[in-house]
């Protein structure tokens, strides 16, 4: 258990060139205007990441034009995004490859995969149940909650035993749900007769799924909280009332250290996940688990914090921590909610039924 | 002669070890059995005296055994005795030794994880090539003796007093909750040798336990046991060259030590098959006939995410330490989550166990788990409190200012 705890060079290099982007290009104002248009981010953004950097390409293998990384690096990646907020369409682009690349349909994966790496298709998952496939191969019914399905080529969505690939196009009809979190689209999507092609098991897919947002999501809140104990230790130090900086009082510096000391814990599981996942860990899947119950209910619980810290600022639109609290809020509901994720964490520490 | 590989260096031991102790037998030291050995889940070791007074010689021919053989301090440097070799050596070391019976260090947490350290960064080469093979080889044992009736989390405010006398100190005043101080030939003592300024009035001293003039009383735990004591000094003498660190540079010492400490007490020693064993909680939960009631499964996921994410935060720093970040005092956090996470597991039993948690059935590991409940709150305090721990990381790491 030593090499993969720390970041490697390469995953310092990465992180240090998302987080110049994200520095530039999705500061304070430009979140505003994604959180306003119709599309949730913008375009320029959007291809520098996806074509300029290839991070769409980041799971995808190097035989299909990705840059073949794994776990550890999809950590690092959504550490920055996570404390960015970064809103657009990797998170279900990079879900997609997990899919296509559990279910082990060779054709399907030469057929998306290179254009996925490319950036030139943007992928998303469905996970809900609600859609049926007839003898004919043809998909109906309704998914809901699925991450930028309005910006999607491809979406993969489960029905019956299989998980099937679909095309944006003739009977599939998408509809942006208003959502919590502003700066994650969820979608709703319809689909009427529209063609498809099985692309794997619906169970071993979604287990994949499953787990690699689990990840990806404890990655973020990590991120996240960086963000916020940045801004609230700023603010303690700065802002004065009674005729000291409030962070002198010892009721409000022992939540900023409570804030740091779940930032720890939260980057540390989300880490140590990563690292099982990608050394395939016999405690990989209890460690996936701990990682989204500690990090959910850390970046609840923190964001909310942060808030009340910065006092009445702190609950204006005008200051941007609403937009974490509502990314944590969403993200716990997504990865399955508290309950879900305490018996599942229950179930794979070997409590038997 | 060139260093062993870890490797090389596990065969010896192993070597080593099998021609002095047995082996722990096929219950590995991940495996646990319900019902099977021992149920104690103690916090403290609180033997009672005479089991101690058995104990303690076999734990210092198990180090003195170690330290004749080559094994007793291998990340030490050779100029003390020490085997100059890795930290990797020391863990592959250990991983041998659990694979057989033995005495262990428990009771030289302090002597050797605090002490001993403590005397590396500040002795002078005449202590440090006398002290450290005494100490590593529990030829002498040693004890903290900081705390004060009137001085716990405010360490720097002591009032036991050293005054200069010739090349003597002369020692008096009262030590408290020192743990061990009943089993220990010395101790690190932190006096009073100025009248101010604050921080800058304190020095420390390796004080001999067996001098005229000190009196150990045992002072009984809300558990029960006694681990820790009281401590008197009558005009005590104490040579200065046994004086650690400079005149006035006490508290400096006592931070060294304190630093040690913090770390120590945050790595779950208490891991394993120990009391915060997942197996061990399972076997609760099934002896209750809890394990289909989805509220205990719930609160079960809950205990067991906190307890793997303090050991997941305990590896990644552990990680990054042997790739060259030294750790800082945010570490001290790693003993609150210890400390919180016993509380935890003792309310969670408690709620499984219910009236078999609060008198004893003769049942295997129900009523035992009262050791856990009662010796739980002792960790929040001992090594610093909760609140002075965050204090300590509020300023020294967030930056935040004092309180004025
Ligand atoms: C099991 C055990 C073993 C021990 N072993 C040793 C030993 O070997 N050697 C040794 O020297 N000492 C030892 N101690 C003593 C221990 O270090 C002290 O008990 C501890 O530092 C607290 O000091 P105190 O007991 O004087 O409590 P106090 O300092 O009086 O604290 C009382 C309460 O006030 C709070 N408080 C105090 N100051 C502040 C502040 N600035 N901000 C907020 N809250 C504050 C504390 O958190 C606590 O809740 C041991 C204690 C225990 C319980």
């Amino acid at each position: 258990m030593s090499t993969g705890l720390v970041s490697a060079e390469h995953e310092r290099d990465l992180a240090a060139t998302l987080r110049g982007l994200c520095a530039d290009q999705v500061d304070s104002a430009a979140l505003r205007s994604c959180v306003e248009s119709s599309a949730g981010y913008p375009a320029g953004l959007w291809k520098a990441v996806a074509q300029d950097i290839g991070l769409c390409g980041l799971t995808v293998p190097e035989s299909l034009g990705g840059l073949g990384l794994g776990m550890l690096e999809v950590n690092t990646v959504h550490v920055e995004l996570g404390r960015a907020l970064f809103p657009a369409p990797f998170l279900g682009t990079s879900l997609a490859t997990t899919a296509l690349l559990a279910g082990g349909d060779v054709a399907a994966a030469e057929r998306w995969l290179p254009a996925i790496a490319a950036g030139e298709c943007v992928a998303t998952v469905a996970t809900g149940t609600g859609v049926t496939a007839d003898a004919a191969g043809r998909l109906t019914g309704r998914v809901q909650f699925v991450p930028y399905a309005h910006a999607a080529d491809l979406l993969l969505v489960p029905a019956g035993e299989s998980m099937f690939a679909v095309q944006a196009g003739a009977g599939v009809t998408v509809t942006q749900m208003a959502g919590l979190d502003l700066t994650r689209r969820l979608c709703s999507v319809e689909f009427a007769d529209a063609a498809c092609v099985p692309v794997g098991d619906a169970a071993v897919v979604d287990a994949a799924v499953g787990a690699h947002l689990r990840l990806a999501l404890a990655a973020e809140a990590a991120g996240g909280l960086e963000w916020c104990l940045d801004t609230i230790v700023e603010y303690a130090k700065t802002r004065e009332q009674f005729g000291r900086v409030i962070g002198s009082f010892q009721a409000v510096a022992h939540q900023c250290v409570q804030l740091y000391s779940e930032l720890r814990t939260v980057s540390a599981a989300a880490r140590w996940a990563a690292h099982a996942a990608a050394s395939g860990d016999a405690e990989a899947e209890l460690a996936g688990y701990v990682a989204a119950l500690r990090a959910g209910d850390g970046y609840r619980a923190q964001t909310e914090a942060t808030v009340h810290l910065l006092g009445g600022i702190g609950f204006t639109w005008e200051h941007d921590v609403h937009f974490y609290y509502r990314r944590a809020r969403s993200a716990l509901a997504l990865s399955g909610g508290l309950t879900h994720l305490r018996q599942a964490v229950a179930t794979a520490a070997g409590l038997p039924t | 002669m060139t260093d062993p590989t870890p490797a090389e260096l596990a065969a010896a031991a192993e070597e080593y070890l099998a021609a002095h102790y047995p082996k722990a037998g096929n219950r590995g030291p991940t495996r646990f059995d319900w019902g099977v050995g021992s149920d104690e889940v103690r916090v403290f070791q609180e033997p009672d005296p005479a089991d101690e007074a058995e104990a303690m010689p076999a734990v210092r021919a198990w180090r003195q055994g170690l330290w004749d053989a080559g094994f007793g301090w291998l990340t030490g440097p050779t100029a003390y005795g020490g085997a100059g070799l890795s930290g990797e050596h020391q863990r592959e070391f250990e991983k041998v030794t659990r694979r057989y019976q033995v005495p262990g260090d428990s009771m030289l947490t302090i002597s050797l994880g605090m002490i001993a350290p403590t005397l590396l960064n500040w002795g002078t080469e005449e202590q440090k090539t006398e002290w450290l093979p005494k100490l590593y080889s529990a030829e002498q044992v040693a004890c903290q003796l900081f705390s004060e009736p009137g001085a716990g989390s405010d360490l720097a405010s002591i009032a036991t007093k050293a005054v200069r006398d010739g090349d003597n100190w002369r020692i008096t005043g009262a030590k408290v909750w020192t743990s061990g101080a009943h089993l220990a030939d010395v101790g690190e003592l932190i006096c009073r040798t100025a009248a101010e300024p604050r921080h800058g009035n304190l020095t420390a001293f390796l004080l001999d336990m067996h001098a005229p003039g000190v009196l150990v009383r045992p002072l009984r735990q809300m558990t029960g046991g006694a681990a820790f004591n009281e401590v008197f000094f009558d005009d005590v003498v104490v040579p200065d060259s046994r004086r650690i660190g400079g005149e006035g540079e006490g508290w400096k010492v006592a931070l060294t030590t304190l630093a040690h400490e913090r770390n120590a007490m945050g790595h779950s020693a208490f891991g394993g098959v120990g009391i915060l064993s997942t197996q061990r909680l399972v076997g609760v939960i099934r002896a209750a006939g809890k394990q289909d009631d989805p509220v205990v499964r719930a609160e079960f996921g809950e205990l067991i995410s906190r307890l793997r994410a303090a050991r997941y935060t305990n590896e990644v720093i552990a990680a990054q330490t042997r790739a060259g970040t030294a750790p800082g005092p945010e570490v001290a956090l790693n003993k609150v989550a210890l400390a919180d996470n016993m509380r935890r597991v003792g309310e969670f039993v408690a709620d499984v166990l219910g009236e078999a948690a609060v008198a004893d059935t003769g049942e295997w590991g129900t009523f035992a788990w009262t050791s856990l409940m009662l010796g739980a709150p002792g960790y929040r305090l001992g090594g610093g409190t909760d609140e002075v721990l965050r204090n300590s990381v509020a300023q020294r790491v967030l930056g935040l200012p004092r309180p004025t």
